[in-house]
């Protein structure tokens, strides 16, 4: 805890030197990135202590705002997030240095560093806060700069909006939260989290309370149909606070549903878990579907925040139903997996974010129709890309692979059970995830296939040059992080169980075998892993040994007899994804402009399609203007005589006397 | 866990695995009244293919060099976890149906991007296809397997396929009748066999497998060839121990049993590729979602 409480003032202090330091900017970003990379080694050293030898320690500060003092409580929950959020925030600001060096014509640099340690000071005391009081001011800071950050290019309409979108969004989920807090306070008469979970708050309406938990933590976390926000925040945002933002602030909304399973567990309905479960399942179906219809690369990896979202609640909601049901396997397979997906998405996320970075930072590009061959002329940002697409689709060796299999396999436990809604679930999750993890492997094929490879498509990719060092730097760290994690996985989960004793209250040697056998499966795929590693260079070597001798020729793509291919005629991502568009035009609703050719010899014909938010148009729109059209009605309370609204305020005040009395 | 001894289940499909190609031929060939091609032809395909020089695009990098050799290898490693009839699989452990899956999506996943490598629009439809079926029989061939770990009461695909006897068909027949259904549906479609597409044909109407290959050559291409047998291998390999679940305690005649049964596989689809045509495109999908229900009414059945 000491350690954290250093990290924290040495990010604290770094501002004022920012603020002194603000005219020289790659001064400001290099001391930005040195105080969060010291301070993040210090807090991920001390997290990993806490989580692998299940410690907990609490530090308590006098305060007299609402609250006699303020705790703040590090358990093995709390430090497994710390460990990401540290990790991934400074890589990003590393990555900033070079990324930020570009001039913008927004917020001054100094002030996005300053933004970007707030938010990640307040994503630290959101997961530390042990109170109430302490965790909602935090989240609020979380939202608030984290919303600077959004609209940092302001002179641009779309950033605006989006900040727009995404500051009401916050808030609207933020009063659930609230709700949520009041309730449990007034039940208990404390605001302290350790007491709640100490004594659970058990109430009639722990169901209600439940669900006001889901949906405004949800609404942070971006599960279908609350993630209306991201697919416009995170385009909108410069590129590494993109991936801080979907790699792990995201996640705080995961953590603070765990933390409420604390206050409400053990003794849990049934129905939470098949609603999680299935709420899983529409994110991540939904989630993948829109981002395969997106030309946006930006806008794309935002869905799949959605889709990889769905699949961590898909584990959380196992992990429920076993709580609920008491079978053990299923708790520790289910939190496991979620917590697994959570580490691993924010490292492959995070990635896959800096490398769209790259390619804007190199480019100025973020439509994918428009890009093309870029591998050749940024060699490094498309191996980490593709390194972020493989795991992100979950195939072996990379780390996307654990995590989904420990859901999987808690899918086949729950086939294997007993109980017939166990059973449905099971059947239901793996169908899903199944289709869940084809889509987005179409989808990252989708990707990596139109931006990297082929010929160019414009201009500016013709001439892209691979990115300044500290952004490769950052993007080469985490690409073998997620190599690293997916053969070594049998390692990786010891950091796991004492965070999951945390969330189920369950005693260590409750799960420990489920432990072993897991640990087992995980040794098996690393040596399988590393043998298709082995075996590929293997073949290189053979295939390389043979052809040496034969003088191999370069020839141009076969064309079926085309005399003279262009750029133009390849396969674009609209055409790659139209398949998919097709089968599910009832959930997409894509729309096309289409001029077609006309006449003799055609002048100009052209083809655009856009795929807008189902549940931006079909829910909120709608909804909002008919919340507009009510309030309209009582507009003529309105009309800007100060006596009046003065004599409001006074009736008001009257009538709440002659209420009391 | 790894069973060092059952080395040879993984040796006889690198072996035998192409001889399936070869019978299906041979079955096309003799249903049309042709004489057909040797039946060791795929060998020889290969043998040539590995003997010549290679032409590379200039569009391709290294994602192009490495795509085939990568899928081949994800392909062999997926033989490690397929138990040969009464050899139970080189590696098997709990949820090892999920590695499979994933190592044939990895080896999908560097075909689709070594065929966009190219830069040519075929291979991009052909892609484009290739990945949207695959998408759709993914739900597919996880829901049979898992079906059949019910039956079997197992995790891993040799104990599952262990538990599975002849009198199993007596009180679970009807599940184990779809399962094999679904497992079949999902067998043609990613071997690219008729009635989704045509292997016979790599241009215009049925372009999906063949079409993403049209640029390897040389020893690129034998690594592809082979391994599309070894995953025609696989394919058969879930379903076999499905339909012909016979245990004799002799360990030969049950490999001679297995291995009878996995040309009858090649003779079905042989039979079937010589009396249908192939589906409409827009069709396909509907054969796919067809599976899929195939293995949750299955599941649902295994209840009754």
């Amino acid at each position: 805890m000491k350690q954290l409480l250093i990290a924290t003032s040495i990010w604290f202090f770094t501002i004022p030197l920012l603020l002194i330091f603000r005219k020289r900017e790659r001064l400001c970003g290099i001391l930005a990135a040195a105080g969060i990379l010291m301070g993040s080694v210090l807090s991920i050293s001390s997290s990993l202590n806490i989580v692998l030898s299940n410690l907990v320690e609490t530090i308590t500060f006098k305060w007299s705002f609402i609250i006699e003092s303020a705790t703040l409580k590090l358990d093995p929950l709390a430090a497994f997030f710390i460990i990401p959020i540290c990790l991934l925030c400074s890589l990003a600001a590393i990555y900033g240095i070079g990324y930020e060096s570009k001039s913008n014509h927004g917020l001054p640099q100094y002030l996005s560093w300053i933004m970007f340690i707030l938010l990640l000071m307040s994503m630290f005391f959101v997961i530390i806060a042990d109170n109430g009081i302490v965790f909602l001011i935090s989240w609020e800071i979380m939202a608030v700069s984290s919303f600077f950050l959004v609209i940092r290019d302001y002179t641009e309409q779309s950033a605006q909006d989006a900040g727009w979108l995404y500051l009401i969004a916050t808030h609207l989920g933020t009063i659930f939260l609230i709700i949520l807090f009041l309730y449990a306070a007034v039940q208990t008469g404390s605001f302290s989290f350790s007491l709640w979970a100490k004594n659970g708050l058990k109430t009639p309406s722990s169901s209600l309370l439940f669900l006001f938990a889901v949906i405004g933590f949800g609404t942070k976390a971006g599960f279908f149909p609350l993630h209306v926000w991201l697919p416009e925040a995170h385009p909108a945002a410069p590129s590494h606070i993109s991936a801080v933002m979907s790699g792990v602030m995201i996640k705080t909304g995961i953590y603070g549903l765990m933390r409420t399973l604390t206050w409400l567990g053990p003794v849990i309905p049934h129905w939470w878990g098949v609603f999680i479960i299935f709420a899983g399942i529409i994110s991540g179906v939904v989630g993948v579907l829109f981002a395969l219809a997106q030309h946006d690369l930006k806008r794309l990896l935002a869905y799949h925040s959605v889709e990889n979202i769905g699949i961590i609640s898909i584990g959380l909601g196992v992990g429920i139903i076993g709580m609920s049901y008491s079978i053990n396997s299923l708790t520790f397979l289910g939190f496991t997996g979620a917590l697994l997906h959570t580490l691993n998405h924010s490292i492959f996320k995070g990635l896959l974010f800096l490398g769209a970075g790259s390619i804007l930072h190199s480019t100025g590009e973020r439509n994918i129709d428009k890009m093309g061959g870029l591998l050749k002329r940024m060699p490094l940002t498309g191996a980490a890309f593709l390194v972020g697409s493989m795991a992100i689709v979950g195939l072996p060796p990379f780390n996307g692979f654990i995590s989904e299999l420990a859901i999987f396999i808690s899918g086949v436990n729950c086939v294997l059970s007993n109980n017939i809604t166990v059973v449905l679930c099971g059947a239901s999750l793996v169908a899903g995830l199944a289709l869940i993890g084809g889509l987005a492997a179409a989808c990252f094929d989708k990707a990596f296939g139109i931006i990297f490879v082929g010929e160019p498509r414009s201009e500016k990719c013709l001439l892209a040059k691979e990115s300044p060092l500290p952004m490769v730097f950052s993007m080469l760290i985490l690409a073998a992080l997620c190599l690293l994690i997916g053969l070594s996985g049998f390692l990786v989960i010891s950091i796991i169980p004492s965070a999951v004793q945390t969330i189920s209250g369950m005693r260590a040697e409750e799960f420990l075998p489920y432990q072993n056998q897991f640990k087992h499966t995980l040794i098996l795929v690393s040596a399988i892993g590393g043998a298709v590693i082995l075996l590929s260079a293997l073949f290189c070597i053979v295939r390389n040994g043979l052809l040496s001798k034969r003088s191999p020729s370069t020839a141009p793509t076969w064309d079926c007899g085309y005399i003279k291919p262009t750029a133009k005629m390849q396969y674009t991502a609209s055409s790659f994804a139209q398949p998919f568009l097709e089968l599910f035009k009832f959930l997409l609703r894509t729309k096309s402009h289409i001029k077609l050719p006309e006449r003799l010899f055609p002048k100009k014909a052209s083809f655009h399609s856009e795929t807008p938010d189902i549940a931006h148009t079909e829910l909120y729109r709608p909804l909002f203007s008919n919340v507009n059209e009510t309030l309209a009605r009582f507009k003529f309370f309105q009309h800007g005589y100060i006596q009046l609204y003065i004599l409001y305020i006074a009736l008001a005040l009257i009538a709440l006397i002659v209420w009391k009395f | 866990m790894i069973n060092l001894e059952s080395i040879i289940s993984v040796l006889i499909p690198l072996v035998t695995a192409p001889l399936l190609l070869g019978i299906i031929n041979r079955v096309k060939a003799t249903i049309a009244g042709r004489e057909g091609q040797p039946i060791l032809q795929p060998y020889y395909d290969i043998w040539k293919l590995l003997r010549k020089s290679a032409v590379y695009s200039k569009t391709t990098s290294w994602i192009f060099r490495l795509g085939s050799l990568i899928s081949l290898a994800a392909i062999i490693l997926g033989l490690t976890l397929i138990p040969a009839g009464p050899i139970p699989a080189l590696i098997g452990f709990k949820g090892d149906i999920f590695l499979l899956v994933y190592l044939i999506g990895l080896a999908r996943f560097m075909t689709v991007i070594s065929a966009l490598d190219t830069g040519s629009s075929f291979e991009g439809m052909g892609s484009s296809r290739e990945v949207f079926f695959s998408a759709l029989s993914e739900p597919a061939i996880l829901l049979a397997l898992l079906a059949l770990a019910k039956i079997g009461d197992a995790y891993s695909l040799s104990a599952i396929f262990a538990n599975i006897s002849a009198e199993t068909w007596f009180y679970k027949g009807a599940s184990l009748a779809l399962i094999i259904g679904a497992l079949f549906v999902i067998l043609l479609s990613e071997n690219s066999r008729i009635p989704v597409d045509d292997p016979n044909t790599h241009l215009e109407l049925t372009m999906i497998h063949e079409v993403m290959v049209l640029d390897h050559s040389g020893p690129d291409f034998a690594a592809i060839t082979y391994g599309s047998a070894l995953k025609l291998w696989i394919n058969s390999a879930l379903i076999v121990p499905v339909l012909l679940p016979i245990h004799t305690n002799n360990l030969s005649t049950d490999i001679l049993l297995w291995i009878c049964g996995m040309f009858l596989i090649a003779m079905v689809i042989g039979l079937i590729e010589s009396s249908m045509a192939r589906l409409r495109l827009t069709v396909v999908p509907q054969f796919l979602v067809g599976a899929t229900v195939l293995a949750a009414t299955a599941i649902i059945l295994i209840y009754i």
